[in-house]
């Protein structure tokens, strides 16, 4: 391998995981609460859904999983889950937020 | 930012949460198709101003144990194990209550288009193991997940009051073959119809709603507090409407069980409210919007029938006015809701079927484009003037117009749900 992924190559193929009932990203929603890179191309996101037991639980991680995985240079990515600090509107982006007010 | 350690997440459960819900709804879909040809074809259902016939009662039957059960039990399917993120107890069981609760519904249907009591007797006890089994299995997924909350609450009350309306229908069909209790049977029916239209319909729309209206809204740091309140005076008035079934405590009693039945309203309504002060979207979808004016309008419905018993009493013995009030409750208020939240239900369901696995690797619809809202509101707008127009014609008895919002009725579920199977175009 090369070189290591990097944040920005791993934020943009984040953007492609749409949450279909907002029609917005994970990132511009605020799901995304952190993004670590390890070494050996392993990918650690943390993230967060708009609601604990959210319909979109599996669908939305694997989606996330799924679209870091296809980066070339990532050869595991790991989705941890969080519920703290408690998404909340404010969380998204300001040019997301309005589109919704 | 302080993070703290959650779960990292592997197995993706999206497909065995898709099949079993889907047969249900697959089920109730093709039951509500037929309900819908029968009012058109079936010749007038309510000659006389009621429904107390076979076949009129058969058609309710289609429609309640048919169509909204059946669909409220794949909709429990799929949001229990979301609420609670545990997967479901067993999906073995619930294969096995799918198979009883049809088999058992299909013969109750034969058995009343015939009235055969036996039929009916064998039918209900096939449907109540169902309902049994379906209880447990939900119960024990609450139980494995330790997240009881007053959304489970009021889904696990609906189905206790589910399983008592079976109960009730199948002594009354023992009554009917055997006459063992003639002197209940009235009762029994009363406790039958009130069960089964408000404690099964009421606590299930009323604990869906405490998830999916807020998620509709986008809606965070709403108060919650009222919400055990609100499944508390509910049953309390079903309790004391009930027991004044059985033992004629009078019209006093009747009333006060109206009232807590009212007060539990108007606070499901003030929370309602309460979740729309802190909405962050504009629209829920047209198919919600138009829930909360059918409550809205559920609500000042129930004010004026409780005002109209209430200065004329004799209105409890008027079977026009207990079936046109039924007609408005039934077809009006359940239908609309139910169909509503399936606006938002079937789009979700089959993106997550066929799109979930490709999201974050293509380009994926959006729910909005797989269904026009506008659309729905009308479809639905249309089919609740149907309603209102067939309750009327009945109250007035007006039997040809009856007959013809009857069809009109019919014509406009088909018209709505064509609208709905379009979203199975997209693959």
């Amino acid at each position: 391998m090369d070189y290591l992924v990097t944040k920005e190559e791993v934020t943009k193929a984040l953007r492609k995981v749409i949450d279909p009932e907002l029609g917005v990203d994970v990132v511009g929603l605020g799901l995304i609460y952190e993004v670590t890179i390890q070494n050996e191309g392993l990918v650690l996101i943390t993230m967060t859904l708009t609601t604990p037991g959210c319909p979109l639980h599996d669908t939305l991680v694997n989606g996330v999983k799924s679209a870091v995985q296809s980066l070339p240079t990532v050869e595991k990515v790991d989705v941890n889950l969080v519920w703290e600090p408690e998404w909340s509107p404010e969380k998204m982006s300001p040019e997301i937020r309005k589109l919704f007010f | 930012m302080n993070i703290t350690t959650g779960t990292l997440v592997g197995k993706d459960q999206t497909k065995s949460n898709f099949y079993l819900p889907f047969s249900f709804i697959i089920t109730s879909f093709l039951s509500l198709f037929v309900f819908s040809i029968f009012l058109i074809v079936g010749g007038p259902l309510f000659e006389g101003a009621t429904i107390r016939s076979a076949v009129g009662i058969g058609a309710v039957h289609l429609f309640i144990l048919g169509f909204a059960t059946t669909l409220a039990m794949g909709a429990v399917y799929q949001l229990v194990p979301v609420v609670t993120n545990e997967t479901l107890y067993s999906i073995r069981l619930g294969v096995l209550h799918y198979f009883l609760f049809t088999t058992g519904s299909i013969g109750i249907l034969i058995g009343f288009f015939q009235f055969h009591p036996l039929i009916i007797i064998g039918s209900s006890i096939l449907a109540v193991t169902g309902v049994v089994i379906f209880l447990a299995n939900i119960f024990l997924t609450i139980k494995k997940a330790n997240a009881f909350t007053s959304i489970l609450f009021a889904t696990i009350s609906s189905f206790v009051y589910l399983l008592l309306t079976v109960v009730s229908g199948l002594l009354m069909g023992v009554n009917f073959a055997f006459s063992l209790f003639l002197t209940h049977h009235s009762s029994l029916l009363a406790t039958h119809i009130w069960f089964g239209f408000v404690g099964w319909f009421l606590f299930l729309i009323v604990g869906f709603s405490f998830k999916m209206l807020p998620m509709f809204y986008l809606a965070h740091g709403y108060p919650i507090k009222l919400q055990k309140w609100i499944l508390i005076v509910l049953h309390l008035s079903l309790v004391v409407i009930t027991v004044n079934f059985f033992l004629q405590l009078g019209f006093v009693v009747l009333i006060c069980g109206l009232g807590l039945f009212l007060i539990a309203l108007g606070l499901y309504r003030f929370h309602i409210y309460q979740i729309q002060q802190k909405k962050f979207k504009r629209n829920p979808g047209k198919g919600i919007t138009l829930t909360v004016y059918a409550l809205d309008a559920f609500i000042l419905f129930v004010v004026i029938s409780i005002g109209a018993l209430f200065f004329k009493p004799s209105l409890f013995q008027s079977l026009s006015f207990l079936t046109a009030i039924s007609v408005l409750y039934l077809f009006g208020w359940v239908g609309v809701t139910i169909l509503g939240y399936l606006s938002k239900i079937v789009p979700f369901l089959w993106w997550t079927f066929c799109f979930g696995e490709r999201v974050g690797k293509e380009d994926v619809p959006s729910l909005h484009q797989m269904i026009d809202e506008q659309i729905i509101f009308y479809r639905l707008l249309f089919l609740s003037i149907m309603v209102i127009l067939l309750a009327s014609s009945i109250y007035f008895q007006l039997p040809m117009l009856a007959f013809i919002s009857q069809v009109c009725l019919g014509l406009c579920i088909i018209f709505y749900f064509a609208h709905i199977l379009k979203v199975f175009t997209y693959s």
